[in-house]
């Protein structure tokens, strides 16, 4: 007897080691086996479903069969969705009017709970819990908004609350690891920018390795998509981030 | 007299004062524009620019793993264990493995036409073929299979010609002018020659 309940309590040790190793699970709902996109992504995979952003729709689709999507709805978004960011039950969709939140409590059919809107602009959308954080980019293609890095308290996910504008120039994708936004510059490179108080979020240094478009935070690395290919980034020191991987194509 | 005369006088000019304002009122509903001098249009000229390629051979949509490929336009990014996607805008998807990141290396490449989504859930891809969404199983993704093509999944953004079916494979040169016209769904865009084109068409900035 006592032999078996020395295996079982070993046995979930290793299941506890086993789910504490895979790399997947890092961020969006993703237990069910699905990677992580970048904050550009207009695809997306949570709670089992796969969301596609439209024109102005997300489009909704069950996986419960792999090999065969169910189309379940339609939602109706802002004017001109751009990008799509599942974390935990909500998707933050970035759209050139604002940032719309919707519930995925119900996966098959998303319910639209708060939005924050402002002007035109190209704008995707990283969060965690209680803040989120959206990049706003004018011009001639994007519309008239000040370039910069927008914060909201989502505390009331109902009523987002802007708490800052950081000014900086040319933001593209940004990704978001512990109490530090990268986001992407084009060819002014990549800045790492510090909010642990949303209120005064503070730049911290700038890589100009490349012409950043997009990131993908992943446990300890930054996958970064740059003009030329990718380039990865040990980010376990994040005061001082270094090149670790370039593909060469 | 010379009292009236000035009476009227006064009286005139009063009226004046009382009309004038309203004048201007009414100024803007006369065009004053009209016999402005415009400069004359220009009629359009042909330029050097891209006119698309077309074929009705469908065959060419079918999803296929091949040996690593040149980047041509290097696109969106996406994460699995220690494998790393990229699309390259038009043509597919880049393998990269990742296990060593100072050893990251291009290990294939999955031809989908009109690619630029990706995402994954388990061994299976769901990325667009254009506006299609297709589905494909990647368990041996040196050996990939196409489990499903649902057609104008989302064509919504090219029908409001936000997202033209265009844009899926992108024209090889910015600056310059493209034929946007013609566009068939019964045929499939393969790619863009360069040849003369009106410069009142589609421009690529």
């Amino acid at each position: 007897m006592h032999s078996i309940k020395k295996i079982s309590i070993a046995g979930v040790f290793l299941l506890w080691f086993a789910i504490g190793c895979t790399k997947d699970g890092n961020n969006a709902a993703d237990s069910s086996g699905a990677g992580t996109g970048g904050s550009l992504a207009r695809f997306t995979i949570a709670a089992n479903h796969l969301y596609l952003a439209d024109y102005n729709e997300v489009h909704v689709y069950d996986l419960a069969n792999a090999a065969d999507p169910t189309k379940k709805t339609t939602v109706n978004v802002g004017f001109g969705v751009e990008t799509i960011y599942p974390y935990k039950d909500k998707l933050f969709i970035g759209s050139r009017d604002g940032m719309y939140i919707f519930s995925i409590a119900n996966p098959s059919f998303p319910v639209k709970l708060g939005e924050a809107r402002h002007v035109r602009s190209c704008d995707p959308v990283v969060a965690n819990d209680t803040i989120a954080y959206v990049t706003l980019q004018g011009g001639s293609a994007c519309g008239p908004a000040q370039d910069g890095l927008y914060v909201y308290n989502i505390k009331d996910i109902t009523k987002p609350v802007q708490t800052s504008l950081f000014p900086i120039s040319t933001p593209f994708g940004l990704g978001l690891k512990d109490s530090v936004v990268f986001v992407c510059r084009g060819s002014s490179g990549l800045s790492l920018v510090n909010v642990k108080d949303p209120y005064s979020p503070k730049l911290m240094y700038t890589i100009a390795d490349g012409n950043f478009k997009d990131v993908i935070p992943y446990d300890d690395l930054l996958i970064c998509y740059v003009s030329t290919g990718l380039l990865v980034y040990d980010i376990s020191n994040l005061d001082q981030v270094k090149k670790v991987g370039e593909v060469n194509y | 007299m010379q009292r009236s005369e000035n009476y009227f006088c006064l009286k005139a000019m009063r009226m004046l004062l009382l009309i004038l304002p309203f004048t201007f009122l009414l100024s803007s509903c006369w065009d004053f524009t009209y016999n402005r001098s415009s400069p004359p249009l220009e009629p359009p000229k042909m330029v050097w620019g891209y006119k698309p390629v077309f074929t009705v051979d469908s065959s060419i949509l079918k999803i296929s793993a091949t040996s690593p490929q040149a980047v041509q336009n290097p696109g969106k990014i996406y994460v699995k264990g220690n494998l790393i996607f990229q699309n390259d805008l038009g043509s597919g998807i880049h393998v990269i493995d990742n296990t060593v990141p100072s050893a990251a290396a291009n290990i294939g490449f999955i031809k989908i036409l009109g690619n630029s989504e990706i995402s994954i859930k388990g061994n299976t891809l769901y990325a667009n073929s254009f506006t299609d969404l297709v589905v494909v199983d990647i368990a041996d993704w040196q050996n990939v299979k196409e489990l499903k093509r649902i057609k104008g999944a989302f064509n919504q953004g090219a029908q409001a010609g936000g997202y033209p079916v265009y844009n899926y494979i992108p024209v090889p040169e910015r600056g310059v002018y493209y034929e946007c016209a013609g566009y068939n769904l019964t045929h499939v865009l393969t790619g863009w020659v360069k040849d003369s084109v009106l410069n009142n068409n589609c421009f690529y900035p």
